[in-house]
């Protein structure tokens, strides 16, 4: 254990910046969660919203604009992307959806046709309205299967509407709530890059320069029995960062993190964490300057931070940013974040995209211990 | 005495490159032997051969009578091995940097403490325990680099270079050191580019030039297989264009070496070289303002063997 125990004593000196650090974050993400909580009169007036529609005017189609109609304000809007992003973040609209091409003929058939819908983050009036949306989809979804034609379906939907008005209200504190935990852990992707990074790529960097290497090589101790004791400290200082971010959630936000979402948002930062550990990895004992190491982890941190919108709504980041984004594991990490803020109902179905996401971070992570052994081989051979 | 190591033709490229060429000794228990050569004559290549950090293309070694490998575990806790480079962790105090690296081999929490202490008493760092290295000058840093090789009591110890750049206090503190390591049993592997270290220290020389040993044995052996056997250093008052003519038909000399006023004149072997050349001055009346006689340097040796200086 002369390993573990020494990877720790060098850790404890991370110890004081560990707590700038959380100290800083932590009065950053209580701010920005604070300010993003919705007033509390959405109830008394109808949000708007705006829809284009590609498909023809079916009968199903019809069903869809009479129940949207009924629960918003419809307004008209050109078919121009930047006016309608406009128009969101002005707060002209609440909300945006635009239908497919041959959605109905789809629909009908039992396919699954998405409607692109934009919203303004954090509000509770797009949200609401998404799941409105949602709710009408489904349970018509439902119907269709069942054999009905759109006629009937419409019929109904209009029934169903007239009795249900004030179930979906229920849970009205609760989004602003998740929402704030959300916005919580996207702006953890910052610390857990800038803090969990720096540690193990500094200790990794500390173990792994050649000449310590050496000293190790040539003892009595395997050099497997030596990394596994490493990644253990790895993995445990990870889990701790993990841990004390959990905690502070916890503080703040009370036993709503211990919630269905609450518990994904700390899975999906867990997993993220790992993540994290593999980068620190990578840099540690790829690059062997420590400057350049703190220099790429100051880019990588702030940089991934901005593009995927971890302190920006990913909704009001450009098309072209998201795109790049997607290349970075924060992305998916935040992209989780937001999709799990958002979820209404639990259901396999609605799993599916936050456990794609996971599996794609989980990817990531063993592309990068990948890449570390690869580059730690190519090197031996030309040593 | 049996062999603790046996090199059989060891021979090790880079690429095209050969850095050991057919490289065979043996080393025996309880030895002090001096691995000397220049800059680039494969030293460390050698060493790092023998800990199985580099692999070799042809020949074999054993170490305690086994065939060294990565997984020779049990050989490896009898080794220790100082770099040439300074390898400790920077985050670490010193003492923390010596159980560390012990901790590798001795498991024990109060075994090892005992240990760390003599370590640390032994290359006298008792005021330093919790300094962090880059608070020590370098001559310090580098008594720190050997606790941590031989902190764990090895049986057999690698010194590579230990004293490049070291003043001469930490200098004779690392020989006096490693010469008590030696009567304590251990035995021990130097290497240098210093003859005088090796003169000081080791019972036995192995010298090394481009990957091959040149010359092996005793200090006095070596300067036994040259032909020069005195040195006489002389330097005139005022120098006369005949004298190097004259005294180079003197008896037993075999070249002179001019510089200035300065000659540095080889003997071959034979009696009173040094009264010789006295009478003959003061018959000629030379006046001179010092000269004395030395014995050849190990320096004689390289150079006679190689035709060059061991020291560019
Ligand atoms: N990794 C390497 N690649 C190519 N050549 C090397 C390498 N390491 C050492 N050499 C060459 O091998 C020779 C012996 O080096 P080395 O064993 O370090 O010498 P010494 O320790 O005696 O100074 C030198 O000429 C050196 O340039
Ligand atoms: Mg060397």
């Amino acid at each position: 254990m002369t390993v573990f125990k020494n990877y720790l004593k060098i850790v404890k000196q991370f110890i004081p910046t560990m707590l700038i650090y959380i100290v800083i974050f932590s009065v950053f993400a209580v701010l920005a969660s604070s300010s993003n909580q919705e007033s509390t009169d959405f109830a008394m007036t109808k949000p708007n919203i705006a829809i284009i529609n590609n498909d023809s005017e079916t009968v199903f189609i019809n069903t869809i604009l009479y129940y949207l109609d009924e629960n918003s304000n419809i307004i008209e809007i050109e078919n121009d992307i930047n006016k309608i992003k406009d128009a969101l973040y002005y707060n002209e609209i609440n909300f945006f959806l635009e239908i497919p091409e041959n959605f109905t003929r789809d629909f009908m058939k039992g396919n699954e046709p998405q409607i692109k819908t934009k919203k303004i983050p954090n509000s509770y009036s797009s949200i609401y309205m998404e799941m409105l949306l949602n709710r009408m989809l489904n349970i018509s979804k439902v119907y269709a299967k069942a054999g009905m034609t759109e006629e009937q379906i419409q019929v109904s939907i209009k029934e169903d509407l007239t009795q249900e008005s004030d179930v979906i209200m229920i849970d009205s504190n609760a989004p602003s709530k998740i929402r704030q935990i959300s916005t919580f852990y996207n702006f953890t992707n910052y610390t857990f890059l800038a803090l969990s990074v720096s540690i193990v790529a500094m200790v990794m960097h500390a173990f792994t320069s050649l000449k310590i290497k050496r000293r190790n090589y040539i003892s009595s101790t395997s050099i497997k029995n030596i990394n596994s004791q490493l990644f253990m400290g790895n993995f445990i200082v990870i889990s701790l960062i993990w841990l004390i971010f959990a905690v502070i959630a916890f503080a703040m936000y009370g036993k709503d993190i211990f919630s269905t979402q609450g518990i994904l948002f700390l899975i999906n930062s867990f997993i993220f964490c790992i993540t994290t550990l593999s980068i620190g990895f990578l840099l540690g004992i790829t690059i062997r300057s420590k400057e350049a190491i703190n220099g790429i982890i100051n880019i990588v941190a702030l940089g991934s931070s901005f593009l995927a919108g971890a302190f920006v709504p990913q909704e009001l980041l450009g098309d072209f940013v998201l795109s790049i984004a997607r290349v970075l594991p924060s992305y998916w990490f935040i992209v989780n974040n937001n999709i799990i803020a958002d979820l209404s109902v639990m259901s396999f179905n609605n799993l599916q995209p936050i456990i794609f996401n996971i599996f794609i971070l989980v990817g990531y992570t063993i592309l990068f211990f990948v890449l570390t052994n690869v580059i730690t081989k190519l090197r031996q051979k030309s040593i | 005495m049996k062999n603790v190591i046996e090199v059989k033709k060891i021979t090790k490229k880079y690429g095209e490159f050969k850095a050991l060429d057919n490289l065979q000794f043996n080393v025996e228990e309880g030895e002090i032997v001096g691995l000397l050569g220049p800059n680039g004559s494969g030293k460390s290549t050698s060493i790092n051969c023998m800990l199985s950090l580099l692999k070799f293309d042809k020949g074999s070694i054993k170490i305690f009578d086994k065939e060294m490998t990565p997984e020779s575990y049990e050989t490896k806790s009898k080794i220790g091995v100082i770099f040439q480079d300074v390898a400790v962790f920077e985050e670490l105090k010193v003492y923390e940097n010596i159980d560390y690296f012990c901790g590798l081999y001795i498991k024990d929490k109060h075994v090892r403490e005992e240990y760390v202490e003599e370590a640390i008493k032994l290359v006298g760092l008792n005021e330093f325990k919790n300094h962090l290295p880059k608070q020590l000058s370098g001559g310090l840093l580098r008594r720190l680099n050997i606790a941590c090789g031989i902190a764990h009591k090895p049986s057999l110890i690698f010194l590579d270079e230990p004293t490049v750049a070291v003043d001469p206090q930490s200098r004779n503190n690392i020989l006096e050191g490693i010469k008590k390591l030696n009567k304590s049993g251990a035995t021990i592997i130097y290497t240098t580019h210093y003859m005088e270290e090796v003169e000081q220290l080791c019972d036995r020389i192995l010298i090394i030039d481009k990957g091959k040993i040149i010359a092996n044995g005793t200090k006095e052996e070596l300067k036994g297989i040259i032909d020069i056997a005195e040195k006489v250093t002389v330097e005139f008052e005022e120098l006369e264009k005949d004298y190097i003519d004259k005294i180079k038909k003197q008896r037993n000399v075999l070249d002179i070496d001019s510089k200035n006023n300065t000659f540095k004149i080889s003997y071959k072997k034979g009696k009173n070289n040094l009264v010789n050349l006295i009478n003959f001055l003061s018959d000629e009346k030379i006046k001179y303002n010092k000269i004395y006689s030395e014995l050849p340097t190990l320096n004689d040796v390289f150079l006679e063997l190689t035709g060059k200086e061991l020291r560019d």
